[in-house]
């Protein structure tokens, strides 16, 4: 059937505005979600965040109030799964224990009155996509976790789907499986460019295998952008906390002229701290800095971002020390950390208790509106 | 190569009709349970308030059944009864079961065995036994025949019988609750209170007792509800002490008394419903109470206390055993107790009612049709509830109507089912609506229905548990792939529940051949069955043929039980390859 596929630029795969309720519960606000061809797309939030629950609406397995999915240029709101042509991975792989490695990935095979022979070779070949050539005869209780990701993931892929989508492919496995699987999975969806979207609540995950990462939050996409972005500029302070470690610091004053004062000083610096959205008026701020942002000195350097400190305690972290420190702000203390170096801690023969220069880079620095964590809800 | 992969498009499946299939088949599950429980049930209550002569009588029967004092008695002895039992079934199979998974005695898989064996019998039979054992002329009343100077008559007919041959039959029952409930713990638990210094006694009574509390009040709620509606124990040493069950068969059998026989029905009903949902709510919390992440308690030798739990079942055991090996006994008997030379005479059924082998061929084939259709309405009754996307208004419908054959004591069933399916047709508001359900009546299929209806929340239950250990997204795996879920569900979901479904196969083949309650009041004359023959033998006092039918009973369930044995044997090896590591 002649179908318009879309552009380039244009998604080739797109919600919008999607809400939906379980009982009482609002399990997804007005989100949405727009993937171009090809494009890895992580949703990432903790759990009960609606993450889920948005890879059930794009799949058709869940239905929703309002809002709309278009895949590849078709409206399929309303069509089950069935009607999508998506292969899904699950949590839990889903494998049938009954069924071999091969009789699984040729499961939807079967019931396509696909000719025996080119069945055969069609599974043949998945297998060896994901790396489990000659072990098609296995049942799935018999292999290793990774292996059994493996099948699940040549199952999903056998009918050619316009879209896979992954529910937290990866909790299941120990950590050292998972970072090499992260890897694999990234290779394989470039190679066949499958558009992919893929729910994960482990940060890493989603900042080493995303093109784009959607934040969600109580049901809400609080931020969508690139791993950088949404590292770097971090859109609220729960996304901020959620994705990496963040130093906050309370206090802040910003000056209707946009001077942002930290007790009696005024930070300065080339372009001055970034001011995140909600805290470009007047008032009470919170500064925000990464812990690796923060950059310790001898005593009583000077300099116009150097504060004076104090390390409380040391913890040993391997290639780097995280280091608890005091910051003296006025009249008062703030607490905070620094993540720096062990080259650093023996340059500066850091002990705990001792007096010390902190710098806070004002580029490095966010703004945001006095109460962290209530923005978001 | 990649390139390749697009060309295999996929055609769409319809499986908008799947879905609405689906829906189509739990409406039709709702339906059938409607007409095959509700409605029966509806008329027997209907029946209950109205006078003889079919005029609306209200509650007068309810009041005419008390005022009677020979009536109302048996209100109280149905109570004293099953009371007396639960009490003492309950201690004696939680001594049992603790045993079993507490302590490290052997041969603790011959045990489990031997205590399910009063599973196969009518519990006619447990009355005959008893009455071979302690009656008039039975082995001890009779100082086994004068081999001991001494002879002891317990007084069997009347309470004493009934509590005897009632514990002999909820033992089993609560041996198997209190398994699971005692091996269902924590044994981080135990560990934790031993390290904080508690006594053995200060253990069992912090740890182990809370944790078999709904067990325990389950297995007396089992225990009461069996007892109290038991028809077969009754009717054979019941004597002259009345209870609700015999009751009922008296006012419908003896005397025609159709209304006061659906009145006694609903004074039994109600105790019965009571104790039912009581255990459905103490169940829900047992289950509430282990979590995932438990490690099993596995016990450790400990002469003291594994010595004392061994003579005990030994025990029990042996007064198991023997007891089957007295009807056996019994059966071969020229004339007890005065020729005690052997012969097989009474197996010939020739001299006696009740319809002999042909009345055990009907049972055979009853039981076997009840076998596959219970299976087959169970399995799919449970499926169609567990694994059916949304639709939950109508999940939830049909769950609590295949929870509700579970309330119903036999005797219930079958004289509604006389009430609803002798009817040639209703009166409704008026209007004379003529009844196609009368078709099935006298036939083999109202026998197989009622047992299908009888026992289907067992097997209903036992299908939820295994379908309810499956992965919960093979059904959305299956539907992305545009497979249609019949498709996964005869090639996933039937072969890795096979192992249950063959054990409700079992149970509803057992059983179908042991119960007389609720076929009863439905065979015909042209379909004798043999439990019912053994109540007719044992009404004629031909109750050496009536032993020898029951043990005849007996060993078809062995049998079956043994076929059932091997074909999970062989199952178990077929599977091992996917059934899980090692």
């Amino acid at each position: 059937m002649p179908q318009r596929l879309p552009g380039k630029d244009e998604p080739y795969l797109l919600v919008e505005n999607v809400t939906k309720r379980f009982g009482n519960f609002q399990a997804l606000r007005d989100v949405g979600l727009a993937a171009l061809a090809g494009e890895f797309v992580c949703i990432l939030g903790p759990s009960g965040c609606g993450k889920t629950t948005m890879l059930r609406v794009v799949a058709g397995l869940e239905s929703h109030e309002a809002g709309r999915v278009v895949l590849a240029g078709r409206d399929v709101t309303g069509l089950p799964v069935s009607r999508r042509n998506v292969g899904i991975v699950f949590q839990s792989y889903a494998l049938f224990p009954n069924l071999t490695a091969a009789e699984n990935v040729g499961y939807g095979l079967v019931s396509r009155n696909t000719a025996k022979g080119a069945r055969h070779d069609r599974v043949k070949e998945l297998l060896r996509l994901v790396g489990l050539t000659g072990l098609g005869d296995v049942y799935p209780a018999k292999l290793s976790g990774g292996q059994q990701q493996r099948v699940a993931l040549a199952r999903a892929m056998a009918l050619s789907p316009r879209l896979l989508l992954l529910d937290e492919p990866l909790s299941a496995l120990d950590a050292r499986v998972r970072i090499m699987l992260r890897g694999e999975i990234r290779a394989l969806q470039r190679r066949l460019g499958v558009t992919t979207v893929m729910v994960t609540h482990d940060q890493e995950e989603a900042l080493t295998m995303a093109d784009r990462i959607l934040v969600m939050h109580r049901g809400m996409v609080v931020q969508d952008g690139t791993p950088r972005d949404i590292y770097d500029t971090p859109a609220t302070p729960f996304v901020a906390s959620f994705i990496g470690s963040m130093n906050f610091i309370s206090g802040g004053r910003r000056h209707p002229d946009g001077t942002v004062f930290l007790g009696s000083r005024s930070i300065r610096g080339a372009h001055g701290p970034r001011a995140a959205r909600g805290a470009r008026d007047a008032g009470e701020v919170t500064l925000a800095i990464r812990p690796e942002d923060v950059t310790l000195a001898p005593n009583l350097t000077d300099g116009p971002d150097m504060w004076p400190g104090k390390t409380r305690r040391m913890e040993f972290r391997g290639g780097l020390y995280r280091v608890e420190l005091t910051l003296f702000v006025g009249g008062g203390e703030r607490g905070m950390v620094a993540d720096v170096s062990a080259e650093t801690v023996r340059r500066l023969e850091l002990r705990e208790d001792m007096g010390l220069s902190v710098g806070l880079d004002p580029d490095r620095m966010h703004v945001y509106a006095q109460n962290p964590g209530t923005e978001g809800a | 190569m990649i390139s390749r992969l697009a060309v295999l498009t996929r055609p769409f499946a319809d499986l908008d009709a799947m879905r609405a299939l689906r829906a189509g088949l739990l409406l039709l599950l709702c339906l059938w349970l409607t007409v095959a429980v509700l409605f029966p049930l509806a008329t027997l209550a209907v029946k209950s308030l109205t006078a003889p002569d079919g005029s609306f009588a209200g509650i007068d029967n309810f009041l005419r059944y008390f005022k009677t004092p020979a009536l109302a008695a048996s209100f109280g002895n149905s109570l004293f009864v099953s009371v007396t039992t639960t009490l003492a079934a309950v201690s004696l199979g939680f001594a049992y079961a603790y045993a079993l998974t507490r302590t490290a005695i052997p041969a603790k898989g011959f045990f489990l065995t031997v205590a399910m064996m009063p599973l196969f019998a009518p519990t006619l039979l447990n009355g005959i036994v008893l009455v071979y054992l302690f009656g008039k002329k039975g082995l001890v009343t009779t100082g086994f025949f004068g081999l001991v100077p001494f002879g002891l008559d317990i007084g069997l007919y009347g309470a004493v019988g009934i509590v005897l041959a009632e514990v002999f039959f909820v033992f089993p029952q609560a041996v198997l609750i209190l398994t699971m409930a005692l091996s269902m713990t924590d044994a981080r638990l135990y560990e934790a209170a031993h390290s904080l210094g508690a006594s053995p006694a200060r253990v069992f009574f912090t740890v182990t007792l809370p944790g078999v509390r709904y067990g325990l009040v389950s297995a007396c709620f089992v225990g009461f509800i069996l007892s109290f509606t038991d028809f077969g124990a009754p009717k054979v040493v019941g004597g002259f002490f009345n209870v609700l069950a015999t009751d009922i068969y008296k006012q419908v059998i003896g005397q025609q008394n159709f209304v006061m026989g659906a009145t006694v029905s609903m004074i039994l009903l109600i105790p019965t419903v009571l104790a039912f949902l009581a255990d459905r709510i103490s169940r829900r919390r047992q289950s509430s109470m282990i979590g995932a992440r438990s490690v099993p308690l596995v016990p450790r030798p400990d002469p003291a206390r594994d010595r004392p739990f061994f003579v005990f079942c030994l025990c029990v055991a042996l007064a198991v055993i023997s007891f089957f090996l007295v009807a056996v006994f019994a059966s071969l008997v020229k004339v007890w107790p005065y020729d005690l030379g052997l012969t097989l005479a009474h197996y010939d059924f020739s001299g006696t009612g009740g319809g002999g082998y042909r009345a055990f061929a009907n049972s055979l084939k009853m039981s076997a049709i009840s076998a596959v259709a219970g299976t087959a309405a169970t399995f799919a009754a449970a499926y169609l509830i567990e694994k059916s996307p949304q639709m939950r208004m109508i999940r939830q419908t049909a769950s609590f109507l295949c929870i509700v054959p579970l309330a119903l004591p036999g005797l219930v069933i079958g004289l509604s089912y006389i009430f609803f399916f002798n009817a040639p047709s209703f009166d409704l508001f008026g209007v004379n609506v003529p009844n196609p359900a009368n078709a099935l009546y006298g036939t083999l299929g109202i026998l197989v229905l009622s047992n299908v209806v009888h026992f289907f929340t067992v097997g209903y239950l036992t299908a939820t548990t295994a379908l309810g250990q499956l992965d919960r997204e093979f059904e959305a795996v299956s539907e992305s792939m545009g497979v249609p879920f019949y498709r996964t569900f005869l090639r996933v979901t039937a072969p890795v529940c096979l192992p249950a479904i063959l054990e409700i196969g079992l149970y509803f083949f057992v059983n179908s051949m042991a119960t007389v309650s609720a076929v009863i009041f439905l065979y015909s004359a042209d379909i004798p069955l043999a439990a019912v023959a053994v109540a007719n033998m044992d009404d004629a006092g031909d109750i050496a043929p009536a032993s020898a039918m029951s043990v005849l009973i007996v060993a078809a369930n062995v049998a079956v039980r043994i076929l059932y044995g091997l074909a999970t044997k062989r199952l178990r090896r077929r599977s091992q390859a996917w059934a899980g590591k090692g």
